[in-house]
């Protein structure tokens, strides 16, 4: 084939996807040996890919971040996943992962049955649920009679020991912060283990990573910047721990 | 100085998600509008983008830069995936080899990085206009329908050849345009 020929394959693939095995073969033999056709196929590859530009702006969907980074996290194999200081990211995420004393337990009284009263717990499995098995599982969350709008889920990978609370339908609080609970069974204590990030599509989001062993449930309540030991605000969310 | 994509870069070595996090929230928009143009379709644009994150994800130390930037391998996987799907869905299939495997990417220089995202959408957009409309119209049915050389040639009533040059000659009008608009260096 001559260099114009050669041209010509280049700039169709360039905007077409590709080349056909035949193709490209051709291709990879001329170019190897002509430089003035390797410059021509960057520049036509370079133009094509500058197309992407052109194209009206349309947000994706509440969610897809969220699902996305479900699955990175879950992907992670335990034994490379450690505990490290993420620099430069979220406080949320560097405290999920550093700074949450494990050990504390704290009694909210009446959280869950309070909900559980109010016929707000919902319990679903999500579609990625394998039950005995090392998959992730997932239950639903869902807002308190204050927050009614208010729906998620959480998200745990039983291998990598990381949960990934998703939630939509919550509005931006002034001077507060959404904080993250695990719930004993009974209401015997909470832990903290983060807070909320709101996330650019509007939903929020947070990741930890430890056992979910002697907890029942995940709550978030409105907490003072910084948050608090304890639960002290208003209950905005509620869920059953997915079994694992 | 150190820009965002250094920044994803560093963490993607370091194996740590967070990469997927500031690698989404600096081009999941464009990802998105991307297969929503191709495909048509909410629901097959999210799944497009996310089997193209992951695929960053699960392959990222397979990156390199000189073949781009994390734009260009990111939204070539969103294209190729989403003109998979779009020909499997019509039965246009076609067993054509990956973009990103290409010879050519290798040698392409990274033009469009040292100007912002939306400067650069609306010069490529008025590049984009400033074209003949037959070619203006060959390169969308093309890069954003999927449409085949053969399939325009039957859709418009010319003749293939016709078809591949304008394809062609809208490339180098379009590059040119860029050029002269302070888009990168294109040596030729």
């Amino acid at each position: 084939m001559s260099c114009d020929d050669i041209d010509l394959v280049l700039a169709v693939g360039a905007v077409s996807g590709g080349w056909e095995a035949a193709e490209l073969e051709r291709v990879r033999v001329h170019t190897a040996t002509c430089a003035r056709c390797a410059t021509a196929a960057a520049g036509y590859m370079a133009t094509a890919d500058a197309l992407v530009l052109a194209v009206d702006p349309v947000e994706p969907a509440a969610g897809l971040r969220t699902r996305i980074m479900a699955e990175v996290y879950g992907s992670m194999p335990a034994a490379t996943h450690q505990p490290q200081p993420p620099s430069g990211m979220g406080a949320w995420l560097r405290r999920v992962w550093h700074g949450v004393p494990s050990g504390r337990g704290f009694t909210v009284g009446g959280l869950a049955a309070a909900a559980a009263a109010a016929g707000l717990l919902v319990w679903a499995a999500g579609p990625g649920r394998q039950s005995g098995g090392a998959g992730p599982v997932s239950a639903a969350v869902q807002g308190t009679l204050a927050e009614q709008s208010v729906h998620g889920s959480f998200t745990y990978y039983p291998q990598t020991q990381t949960g990934v609370l998703s939630v939509g339908g919550l509005l931006a609080p002034q001077d507060q912060v959404y904080e993250i609970w695990l719930v004993r069974p009974n209401n015997a204590g909470t832990l903290p283990v983060g807070f909320l990030t709101r996330q650019p599509d509007g939903t929020w989001s947070a990741a930890m990573h430890r056992s979910l062993e002697g907890y029942a449930s995940v709550a978030a309540t409105l907490e003072p910047p910084g948050g608090s030991p304890t639960p002290t605000g208003q209950m905005v969310l509620l869920g059953s721990l997915p079994s694992t | 100085m150190i820009n965002g994509d250094d920044r994803v870069l560093g963490l993607l070595a370091e194996e740590r998600p967070e990469a997927m996090e500031v690698l989404y929230d600096r081009y999941g928009g464009l990802a998105y509008s991307l297969a929503y143009r191709v495909l048509q379709d909410a629901g097959a644009a999210e799944d497009v983008v996310q089997e193209a994150f992951l695929s960053i994800w699960r392959r990222a130390d397979t990156y390199r830069p000189e073949r781009g930037s994390l734009r260009t391998w990111l939204c070539s996987i969103v294209h190729h995936r989403a003109l998979d799907r779009l020909r499997g869905r019509a039965g246009r299939s076609r067993s054509d080899v990956p973009l990103e495997g290409a010879p050519h990417a290798a040698a392409m220089p990274d033009m469009w990085e040292t100007v912002s995202l939306e400067m650069e959408r609306d010069h490529v957009r008025s590049a984009l206009g400033e074209l003949p409309a037959d070619q203006r119209q060959t390169i969308e049915l093309a890069y954003y329908g999927g449409y085949s050389q053969s399939e325009i040639s039957s859709l418009l009533g010319v003749p293939l050849g016709t078809v591949k040059g304008r394809t062609r000659a809208a490339l180098r009008r379009l590059r040119g345009a860029l050029e002269t608009r302070g888009l990168g260096e294109v040596t030729s």
